[in-house]
């Protein structure tokens, strides 16, 4: 240490010169918030290493067996059922004369603001035993049982209604990008345009329609909402019951593990069927506007379809909801409208929805301003929340909160941590979205012009990038309003919130008192997506 | 300089030769925006037409007219013979006998190349067209190879080979080289004439490069505007141009007014020379046409101009001289003699050069235009 010769001698010179290029301090929080995103898995497997006999049992239990098997049915069926309806709808408005194209394709986003367990609990009052439709079937006709909801056949509709929009959505994306030339080619080499969708437009598709069905799968494994109130046993439900009534707590970690494996699984496979297929879709987006495909005498089927599919995944939950509502009102209900549960949700959401962008900054700048092999690892570990079931993460904070952080179980400061774990993906994503944007050469030029390079970040960067720390934040202080099992198993005891007070309001089959804050869940996602799609032309 | 009998020859075949491709009258609008204005046309079997213009000018369009991407508004297309689009009906582009190669080729990622060239085959002797057509465009045995293996120019033959393998009766290339930078695109497009030329395929070639449309087409028309100005042989379009624009278009000129004194054609750089048989207009300004090569310049105090640039281009210098009148002309001189900046210069047109004459931006017919006959 060269002490007396006027050097400071700071702890960077101990590192390698590429690593001295970004201030320590940036590396060092990327990293802990890395490892404060892997902790929820670490202590999963420690858990049930801790008593391995029964974590062993519960895994090789023929019922663990029987579970993957249902979860395994209602992924297949439900990915199925989202392509078969997503891909369609995309095409018709993007591609043909589909009157009212923009109102579908808004309708056809704003499922993604129900929350599953909304959608499970309107669906059960609508068409269940007891329901809205028998009871209207019953004074003409008589009719007193419809067919059963409960189980596989409701667990699908349900989940196919609510989670198709990510296919449509990516499949969209690529439908505008796709070069028109592609499908001119081979119409002049000679082609119909129906073999010209089948050989070039539709495998051309494969890789959006891959993505958008990951994240089918991925949402519909991870949901415990509509399984739970639809009582189909996938393991997000054998999982809060062993945990919560049986106290089984090996066993309920050793299938939390399994279920991280499955979702690993799925991420892998479709990663591999990406990377057999390198596709190109061109980078330059469509500098023409591209043939409108004339529907003809399909315009009215075409119409129906697209009717039919809004009916179902919006117009019913929301005309239930409403139509509670205002049964609530007329009968003078007196817990219409929980307004502690609401402080409790915009508080939990916004701590949620800052801590989640300043963790994800550093791993943001790093991935995109230092690629590299550490970089690129720790924004793998941010991912984990994406993987990862917000049940498992729950289960795996409860762990370490009782072993090690007594002090902070059931309190908020753990369930925000799992927000931050669940949610960092998606604010990682838009921050680098953003940062992307931002030509480096601009804070270098700060930087010539005398400015320090926090400063220069500060006030170059910064500034350009807050449309993307924004979206952040507001797509992380959503998705926490709606936030559910992570929620039931980490809030702190006495602070009901909007998602859980619908969920005891829902298990009760206490409709009334579920609509107020379920419609106004729902109104609050809807505006902000309905605003990132009416945008989608202006970025064109 | 080209002779006239050379042009009769070429006239005197069409007669008898088919037409491969015709268009009348043919015009599209976009969203008011008149795109393509009156477009008449002629292509003969096997040849090249290169049809160039400043971007916008709408060359992109009647190509993709010609395919059947776009429906025209009014006029007729024509392809060996048989009407494909007229106003009222319009062959779809997989019922016409045409390909097209796009500016960025438009390969099909997820295919391989043989797959790719054989796209628009019947499975009947596919296997055996296919290798023979990437024999064809130099290119045999990358068949297995996906598209995203190949360089720019690899991609471009197989782009050509895939729309070359049903024997279309016309070929469309759209700015074929704008995506090969500037070493491989000289090469490339030799090589792309010379598989034109041995697969005797009639081609309609679009480019905003002159050089490129001088090169390639057996025609080059000048379009602009949405209309054609001139359709002829590269050297006539180069050296008879039949408008002000077509001979600003396709290289450097400059425009000099004229005094007719009797048989005399005199300039501010001395008398001109026409064509025999050549008839100035009555009573209408007129204007000499010169090319930079058409000067010459000796250095002297008693010069009509100054010398205010001068860029040196290695074989050449180019000059900028400033005339007495103001008026700039541009010059080249070899390199042997350099003239400095600032320096006054005689200024003369060659002698052994006849000149184009211009009135009112058209070129006053020595000979007869394209068309005209």
């Amino acid at each position: 240490m060269p002490a007396g010769t006027g050097l400071s001698w700071s702890p960077r010179r101990l590192l390698p010169l590429w690593l001295r290029r970004e201030p320590l301090s940036l590396w060092l929080a990327a990293i802990a918030v890395a490892g404060a995103a892997a902790l929820p898995a670490l202590y999963l497997a420690t858990r049930a290493a801790d008593s391995s006999d029964t974590a062993l049992d519960a895994i090789f239990d023929p019922d663990t067996a029987a579970i993957l098997w249902r979860s395994i049915q209602l992924i297949v069926l439900v990915t199925l059922g989202s392509v078969l309806i997503a891909v369609p709808l995309a095409w018709l408005t993007v591609r043909t004369d589909l009157p009212f194209k923009r109102a579908w394709a808004v309708a056809s986003v704003l499922p993604l603001a129900i929350p599953s367990y909304v959608g499970a609990l309107a669906f059960i009052s609508a068409f269940g035993p007891k329901g809205l439709l028998q009871g209207w079937l019953e004074a003409p006709f008589g009719i007193e049982r419809i067919p059963d909801l409960y189980g596989l056949t409701g667990a699908t509709i349900v989940l196919i209604l609510l989670s198709y929009p990510y296919v449509f959505l990516t499949v969209r994306a690529t439908l505008w990008r796709l070069e028109p030339e592609m499908e001119e080619a081979s119409r002049s080499l000679g082609r119909s345009p129906w073999h010209t969708f089948r050989k070039i437009t539709l495998p051309l598709l494969y890789p959006a329609i891959g993505a958008g069905a990951l994240l089918v799968a991925l949402y519909t494994l991870s949901d415990f909402g509509a399984v739970a109130l639809l009582q189909y046993d996938t393991f997000t439900r054998v999982i809060f019951n062993e945990y919560n009534s049986a106290f089984n707590r090996a066993s309920a970690a050793a299938l939390s593990l399994v279920l991280l494996g499955v979702a690993v699984s799925l991420i892998l496979i479709e990663a591999g069927a990406r990377r057999r297929a390198r596709y190109y879709a061109g980078a330059n987006a469509a500098r023409r506007e591209r043939r409108i495909v004339q529907l003809g005498r399909w315009r009215l089927p075409a119409s129906v379809f697209s009717g039919v599919v809004t009916f179902l995944a919006l117009g019913v939950p929301v005309f239930v909801l409403v139509y509670w509502l205002v049964r609530g009102i007329n009968a003078g209900e007196s817990e219409l409208f929980d307004f502690t549960a609401l402080y409790n949700s915009v508080q939990f959401s916004i701590y949620a929805a800052v801590a989640t962008v300043i963790a994800a900054v550093p791993i943001s700048v790093l991935s995109v301003r230092r690629p590299g092999l550490l970089s690129a690892g720790l924004e793998r570990f941010s991912y984990v929340g994406f993987a990862m079931p917000g049940i498992a993460v729950g289960l795996g904070l409860v762990f370490f909160g009782i072993r090690y952080a007594t002090a902070i179980y059931q309190t908020v400061f753990l369930l925000v941590f799992a927000y931050v774990v669940l949610f960092l993906p998606v604010a990682v994503g838009a921050i680098r979205a953003s940062l992307l944007q931002v030509n480096p050469r601009m804070e270098e030029a700060a930087m010539s012009l005398g400015r320090s390079r926090i400063n220069a970040f500060l006030t170059v960067t910064v500034p350009v990038i807050r449309p993307g720390l924004a979206a952040a934040a507001v797509m992380v202080f959503l998705l926490t309003m709606k936030e559910l099992p992570a929620t039931l198993i980490l809030g702190p005891i006495e602070s009901r919130t909007l998602a859980t007070s619908i969920w005891t309001a829902a298990e009760e089959a206490f409709f009334a008192r579920a609509a107020a804050p379920s419609l106004l869940l729902v109104v609050a996602s809807a505006a902000p997506m309905t605003f990132l799609v009416l945008r989608e032309r202006s970025s064109r | 300089m080209i002779g006239l009998p050379g042009i009769r020859k070429k006239r005197g075949e069409s007669v008898q030769t088919d037409i491969a491709l015709r268009c009348t009258g043919v015009s599209k609008t976009f969203d008011g925006t008149i795109a393509v204005e009156e477009f008449d046309i002629e292509v003969k079997r096997g040849q090249i037409l290169a049809l160039v213009g400043p971007s916008g000018c709408g060359k992109t369009t009647v190509l993709r007219m010609i395919a059947g991407l776009e429906a025209l508004d009014t006029g007729r297309i024509e392809i060996g013979g048989e009407t494909v689009a007229t106003s009222g009906r319009h062959t779809g582009p997989d019922k016409r006998s045409v390909g097209i190669v796009f500016q960025d080729y438009a390969l099909f990622p997820h295919m391989t190349v043989s797959a790719n060239v054989g796209f628009g085959l019947d499975r009947k002797g596919r296997d055996e067209r296919v290798v023979e057509v990437l024999e064809l465009v130099g290119l045999s045995g990358l068949g297995e190879r996906l598209p995203s293996e190949l360089s720019g120019g690899q991609q471009q033959r197989v782009a050509l080979a895939r729309t070359l393998a049903s024997r279309p009766d016309v070929l469309l290339l759209d700015e074929p080289f704008s995506n090969l930078d500037a070493g491989l695109r000289e090469r490339v497009r030799a090589e792309i004439r010379e598989i034109l030329k041995a697969a005797g395929t009639t081609t309609v070639f679009v480019t905003h490069d002159q050089q490129e449309a001088l090169f390639m087409g057996d025609l080059v028309g000048v379009q602009v505007g949405g209309r054609i100005e001139q359709v002829d042989i590269p050297e006539r379009v180069f050296h008879r141009p039949a408008t002000s624009f077509v001979a600003r278009f396709m290289g450097m000129a400059d425009f000099l007014p004229v005094n007719v004194l009797g048989p005399r054609l005199v300039t501010e750089v001395g008398p001109a020379r026409a064509i025999p048989g050549f008839e100035p207009p009555q009573d209408a300004p007129l204007q000499v046409m010169a090319r930079p090569d058409d000067f010459v310049l000796a250095p002297s105090d008693e010069g009509q101009g100054v010398v205010i640039d001068r860029v040196f281009q290695g074989w050449a210098y180019t000059y900028e001289v400033e005339l007495n009148s103001g008026l700039h002309i541009h010059c080249q001189m070899p390199h042997l003699l350099s003239i400095d900046v600032g320096q006054r210069v005689l200024v003369n047109l060659r002698r052994d050069h006849p000149q184009m004459f211009f009135s009112d931006g058209a070129a006053v017919p020595t000979v007869p235009r394209y068309g005209q006959t």
